[in-house]
């Protein structure tokens, strides 16, 4: 392209991107952004309240996002919901209401197995992605409450802090994934600004708050509109559409992509609530930096692999027995936690059972990846090789290694993740078999 | 949560106590008004997709086009209380068109195509994304090939002989190098005895009195504003703002008023149903003879031509429609998209997304295999510039 042609080119796509944007504007994440900061808004407006006062008010405030986002019909089913599990679990002793809780559990898992798509959305795709995403959370936040309470011993809690905890708005959509009692522990004093000091501590406070909010939409809707366009392309023609070069920068992308969307939501949930009294968990930490796959999972969606550990890992003996047996059903759970979150977008009919296998071959990469780790740390028939490694290789030159293989092989393991239902789960295999000229 | 109150500060007592929450509370409630604000401005009001009122305008080169710069939220127009099935955000441009800002200059190296004809593919009620212009341009490898752009000319109401009157006065303008005609083969075939009747009136006030040709002058199609009422529903909800609150998106949004209201409105009329074979036949004739002029335009302006059978929703098989893209294949190439769509009603697993529901729009699927259609007729036809390349994109 010469250098006369780059200006109008570049001021088309300009005007695609306009659009696009201002169109995205009804976006789950759009809505999200623009009527979170307003609830924060009107929460902060809430700040003379006493304590229990301004959580109710956070509380109904959960309950107009629901009915904002999704209907005020989903908002009441989700609350009356919220409400029933917090009496079956404090309101009904011992074994029935463990049962009774575990009931309630089930059924909100196996709905979209059970029901029309459409039975709590209707027929709008954008509601559909709502509730999907945000019962994707709850659920894992009430099935936390549960456990905790019944096999844990943790403190009661009130009505009021179960539902603040578990239908909170800032994080409900998309996480951070936090427990009841990680919220209880992280809960600061609140707006309680009573001197003028603190006035201006509270004033710096929402306008970083305020910066960071903008951060995070600006990495959504770039990442968005500019990143991973290929992708249908690639999967449709099993990477035969792409030169080389192009496709082995393209796992890169896919990991960029993701890494700046979900980080952006992150970003938007802290700077929500913040304003509001309370410390939502950071839930990446540079993951890029990971020198092994089993520290990438102590990095990336770190709400959600805390999780996993607490509530899948630990449970099934955790290190202590069946250890590498534990980490592939802990993967293969979270695939399938992916799984469950697709077909509710989808249904059953369009997300057939061949389609899993994108987020089930994602998992048990990831799972086969940390046991192989486990035995390249841990065995003593290699001692001899790692012994070898460890006198030849320089540290720093070990250390950047094992950084750049991570990376590529996580990478790698996002072209399962992101496989379009629609297209068969061999294209992941010719799209590698390219990457090394085999195809 | 469990946690105690900050102990109180000694020496902060009474009024000054209370004025930092009081600043807070104010600066909350402040910066919720704005938000709300800016909320009515993206969002716009919600518009039922039915109000000619608030989405048509009169224009006076080519009739009537979509209201320009308006900015609204359709729904399907569900009686209150009821359950709204889809919305979906509209944006028009400048030009009236449903569409992204496209100046009539078009940019070195791009290849442009412009659809005419009637509402079922304008996308009005789906995401741009799976608007059938959309995915036409982006069907193209931009990185190998030449960058397309597909114009979205499609406007409620126009048949044949509207769409040769934009075209002759707006659409050459954008220098295309292809023209797609979508026809519908039932109400396009019907229009050209009984052309789309467009009633204008004050906005605030209703129509009245029989309804006016749309190719006649538009000082005639005026009503005057003192006429009787004859369809309240199409008057204003409620007063207009003014002073301050006249400046509010809110207010307006409130009010169900987008911001871009036409200060003269319109309403189309259906084109009468034709009645017998020989209406058919002479109807038919004249389509014909439309047709070709668009094509000759088209050719004259230096632009490929093709032409679709697109019919409306809710699909029934037309069995003029296969006689009607015989009868036009010897003006352009043309595909005939009822089968295309019948095999899909037929073959895909679960409900399809032909319609969107009570509609005679299309919904995402329709748009879908219309865009894969139209490309692989227009590769077919070798009507595609050369520097034009296909791609995979879904």
């Amino acid at each position: 392209m010469s250098f006369a042609e780059i200006g109008p080119k570049l001021a088309a796509e300009l005007a695609d991107f306009q659009l696009g944007s201002w169109e995205a504007r009804h976006s789950l994440f759009a809505h999200y952004a623009l009527y979170g900061a307003l609830l924060a808004a009107i929460g902060i407006a809430g700040a003379p309240l006493p304590r229990v006062g301004r959580e109710w008010l956070l509380v109904t405030l959960c309950g107009a996002s629901l009915a904002l986002l999704g209907s005020p019909w989903l908002a009441l089913l989700a609350v009356l919901y919220s409400v029933a599990l917090h009496a079956a679990v404090e309101r009904v002793p011992g074994t029935p209401g463990l049962v009774l809780s575990w009931v309630l559990l089930l059924a909100l898992a196996s709905y979209p197995a059970l029901l029309p798509e459409d039975t709590f959305t209707g027929n709008t795709s954008s509601m559909r992605e709502f509730w999907s995403f945000a019962t994707n959370v709850w659920w894992l936040r009430c099935i936390a409450y549960v456990v905790d309470r019944r096999s844990r011993g943790t403190p009661h809690r009130t009505l009021r802090e179960f539902l603040l905890a578990t239908l909170f708005f800032p994080t409900f959509v998309n996480g951070p994934v936090e427990t009841t009692e990680q919220v209880a522990a992280r809960a600061t004093r609140g707006p309680a600004v009573r001197t003028w000091d603190e006035l201006g501590a509270y004033g710096l406070l929402v306008l970083r708050s305020a910066g960071r909010f903008a951060w995070g939409v600006a990495k959504v809707l770039v990442a968005t509109f500019y990143l991973s366009q290929a992708n249908e392309t690639i999967f449709a023609t099993g990477g035969q559409a792409v030169s080389h070069p192009r496709l082995w920068l393209w796992p890169v992308e896919l990991y960029t992509t993701f890494y700046v969307v979900f980080s952006g939501w992150t970003d938007i949930a802290i700077a929500l609530a913040r304003p509001l009294g309370f410390e939502v968990q950071e839930n990446f930490d540079r993951p890029w930096r990971s020198r092994s796959v089993a520290e990438f999972w102590r990095r990336w969606h770190m709400s959600f692999g805390v999780w996993l550990r607490s509530y899948v890992y630990i449970p099934l003996g955790g290190n202590r027995r069946h250890g590498s047996l534990n980490v592939l059903i802990t993967f293969l759970a979270s695939g399938l936690w992916h799984v469950w979150g697709a077909l509710k977008v989808l249904g059953l009919q369009g997300y057939g059972p061949a389609a899993w296998l994108g987020f089930v071959v994602w998992g048990l990469m990831n799972g086969l990846a940390i046991v192989a780790g486990r035995w390249w740390n841990d065995a003593p028939s290699l001692e001899p090789l790692r012994a070898a490694l460890r006198e030849h290789v320089p540290p720093r030159l070990r250390h950047h290694a094992a950084q750049v293989l991570t990376f590529g092989f996580v990478a790698l393991a996002w072209v399962p993740f992101f496989l379009p239902p629609w297209i068969d789960v061999d294209a992941c295999w010719r799209i590698l078999l390219r990457m090394v000229f085999l195809g | 949560m469990q946690r105690s109150e900050p102990a109180t500060s000694a020496g902060i007592i009474g009024p000054r106590r209370a004025a930092p929450r009081r600043i807070v509370a104010a600066c909350g409630i402040a910066l919720a008004l704005l938000l709300v604000e800016v909320i009515a401005r993206i969002e716009g009001p919600r518009v039922c997709v039915g109000r000619d009122d608030v989405l048509l305008s009169p224009d006076d080169e080519v009739g009537w086009t979509f209201t320009p710069e308006l900015t609204v939220t359709v729904d399907p127009c569900a009686p209150p209380g009821t359950r709204r099935t889809w919305t979906a955000p509209v944006s028009i441009n400048a030009q009236g068109l449903h569409d992204q800002p496209w100046p009539y200059a078009k940019p070195r190296g791009e290849v442009r195509v412009l659809l005419l004809g009637d509402e079922v593919a304008d996308g009005v009620g789906i995401a741009r994304a799976d608007r059938l212009s959309v995915r036409l341009a982006h069907l193209t490898d931009r990185t190998r090939g030449a960058r397309v752009a597909a114009i979205n000319g499609l406007i409620p109401g126009y048949g044949p002989a509207e769409s040769l009157r934009f075209l002759e006065k707006r659409g050459i303008r954008y220098a295309p190098d292809v023209v797609v005609l979508l026809l519908d083969p039932e109400s396009d075939v019907a229009a050209t005895l009984d052309p789309p009747a467009a009633q204008q009136f004050a906005a605030d006030a209703p129509p009245a009195g029989p309804a006016l040709a749309a190719d006649a002058p538009p000082a005639a199609q005026e009503l005057a504003a003192d006429a009787p009422p004859a369809a309240q529903e199409l008057a204003a909800d409620v007063p207009p703002a003014s002073g301050l609150l006249a400046l509010s998106a809110s207010t307006r949004w409130l009010a169900g008023r987008p911001d871009a209201a036409p200060a003269r409105a319109i309403r189309l009329d259906e084109p009468r149903p034709i009645s017998d074979e020989a209406e058919r036949a002479r109807a038919q004739a004249r389509l014909v003879e439309l047709v070709q002029q668009i094509a000759d335009t088209s050719r004259a302006a230096g632009a490929g031509f093709a032409i679709a059978i697109a019919p409306r929703c809710p699909l029934a098989p037309a069995p003029s429609a296969a006689s009607l893209c015989g009868a036009l294949e010897g003006i352009a190439p043309c595909i005939d998209l009822g089968p295309v769509f019948t095999d899909l009603a037929a073959t895909k697993p679960g409900p399809s997304e032909l319609c969107l529901p009570g509609q005679p729009r299309w919904g995402r699927d329709a748009h879908f295999m219309a865009s894969h259609r139209i490309w692989d007729t227009l590769g077919a036809s070798q009507l595609w510039p050369p520097q034009v390349v296909r791609g995979h994109r879904l």
